[in-house]
Formats: C-alpha cells, structure tokens, sequence
C-alpha cells in the first residue's frame, strides 16, 4: 500500500487524470502543446469552443498543474508544464514496482518446498 | 502511456497452489494485505485489505474463474471506502498453465476514471476515456521530445 505520502500523492493525480478526462480539455493542452504556449484567445482559434468555455478549462487545468502561466500585456499566455506529466508517468511506474514486489513475494511463498498451503 | 498497468511473472508451482495463494485470506495476508483480508470469492462479494498503518482498502469482486481469473474493482488510494467506478480501478489477474509452472499476470485498469473528489460535480458525461487517452498519449510524445 501506498505510504501517507504517496496516498497525497494519488490525490493530486487524481486531479490530472479528471482534468484529462475531458476530450475538449485535452485538445485545449494540445493546442498548447502544439504551439508551444498560447492565449486563451489563440486557443480559441483553434478549436470550436467559445474564449470563454477556453479559460474555464484553462482554470482547471491549471488546478491540476498542467499548465503554467505569466501575464504578457493584457494577456495571460499558457505553456505546458512538462514535469507535471512526468510526474504522472512517474506515478503509474510506482504503481507498476509495487505489482512487481508483491507478485515477487507471491512467487518466493509459492516456490517454498515444504510448505503446508 | 496508457491506462492500464501490467506486470508478469512466471511462478514455478502448480497452478492450483497460486491460486489459493492469491484468493485465501490467511494467504494473501502473507504477500499482500499484512494485516488481514477479507474476500468473499463470487461476483458482488466484498472484499477488503488491512494494513495496521494505513487502513482497510476495500473493493468487490467481478469475476472469479477459478484457477484462471479473479478480477476486482478496488480503491487503493483512500482507506474506508466502498467502490464505485469513480474512485476505483480494476485489478485482474490471470493465470496460465505453463509445463508445472504458473505464469501470473496483473492488470491495473481504469486510472483515467478516477474523479478527483475535490472538483466537485464534474460533468461525467464529458468524460470519456478515449478523450483521456488521445490527450495523454499526445502529450506524453510532446513530453519526451520535448
């Protein structure tokens, strides 16, 4: 089982895979990953949603720390936030080395000779 | 990346014995849950995991084919909660009959439908799995080159 910690962790995945979950939201972070950063305006362009249904999911997006932001102007331009992501990949191969060490003692308990189960 | 974790290992026991292993309380208390489980063996029974530290981490069995397949959805992230397909992902294992041995494999399913429980009602029907995928797989090729 995952430690206090990791339990924070999953909690904070959590909020990427919901944040993920939603089709328009991705596209919205492959624009910008597209683009290399964009404007909610910019990403508007792109896709067939309103400016304002773009920064709703921006906001989420940026609760979950996918996204970074800076003011530019009177603009808020996005970019990507790479490590977050790893992060996530990081979390799926931790869930996948816990596996590993339980099936690993499953195996040692069911090799030794002698025992009664 | 995908949504699904798997991992394989081949176990050189008969494959009867791996399955009482991995579907026996007393046994399963002795490679996984340390502090005890519970698991009524037939699809819908209860089943739950004790570890003195963190909790008890409950699921419900799906499929039992026996010695072949045990499939449950369980909540590993959040002790004391009963499962539902928003804060659950479905563990399947299946085993294989391999010349004396047993080859085991685990299936982790399901992560892209966790909801976060912190966003309030979030609009399930525009969750799709295929969104999360398409999204994930995109940005996880941008993530490597970039």
């Amino acid at each position: 089982m995952p430690s206090k910690h990791e339990v924070g962790t999953s909690r904070r995945q959590e909020a990427v895979f919901a944040a993920l979950a939603d089709p328009m939201r991705s596209r919205v972070l492959q624009t910008l990953a597209t683009r290399g950063g964009a404007t909610a305006t910019e990403v508007a362009m792109d896709l067939p949603v309103t400016r304002q249904a773009i920064v709703k999911h921006l906001g989420v997006l940026d609760r979950a720390g996918l996204v970074t932001w800076r003011k530019e102007g009177r603009d808020v331009r996005y970019e990507v936030h790479v490590d977050r992501l790893r992060d996530v990949a990081r979390w799926l191969d931790r869930i996948a080395s816990q596996w590993e060490r339980r099936l690993a003692r499953l195996k040692a308990i069911a090799e030794q000779t002698g025992d009664p189960s | 990346m995908t949504d699904t974790i798997t991992h394989e290992i081949t176990i050189h026991a008969l494959i009867e014995r791996v399955w009482d292993l991995l579907t026996q309380p007393e046994h399963i208390a002795r490679w996984y849950a340390f502090d005890g489980a519970d698991i009524d063996l037939r699809p819908g029974g209860r089943l739950a995991f004790r570890w003195r530290e963190h909790g008890e981490y409950r699921g419900r069995v799906e499929r039992v084919e026996k010695p072949h397949t045990l499939s449950f959805r369980f909540v590993g992230h959040v002790p004391d909660q009963d499962p539902n397909l928003h804060n659950s992902t479905l563990v399947t294992f299946t085993l294989r009959e391999r010349g004396g041995s047993t080859i085991v494999r685990v299936d982790e399913s399901g992560f892209a439908g966790l909801i976060d429980p912190t966003e309030g009602t979030a609009n399930k029907s525009a969750i799709s799995l295929e969104g999360w995928r398409g999204g994930f797989e995109a940005l996880a090729a941008y993530a490597v080159q970039a």
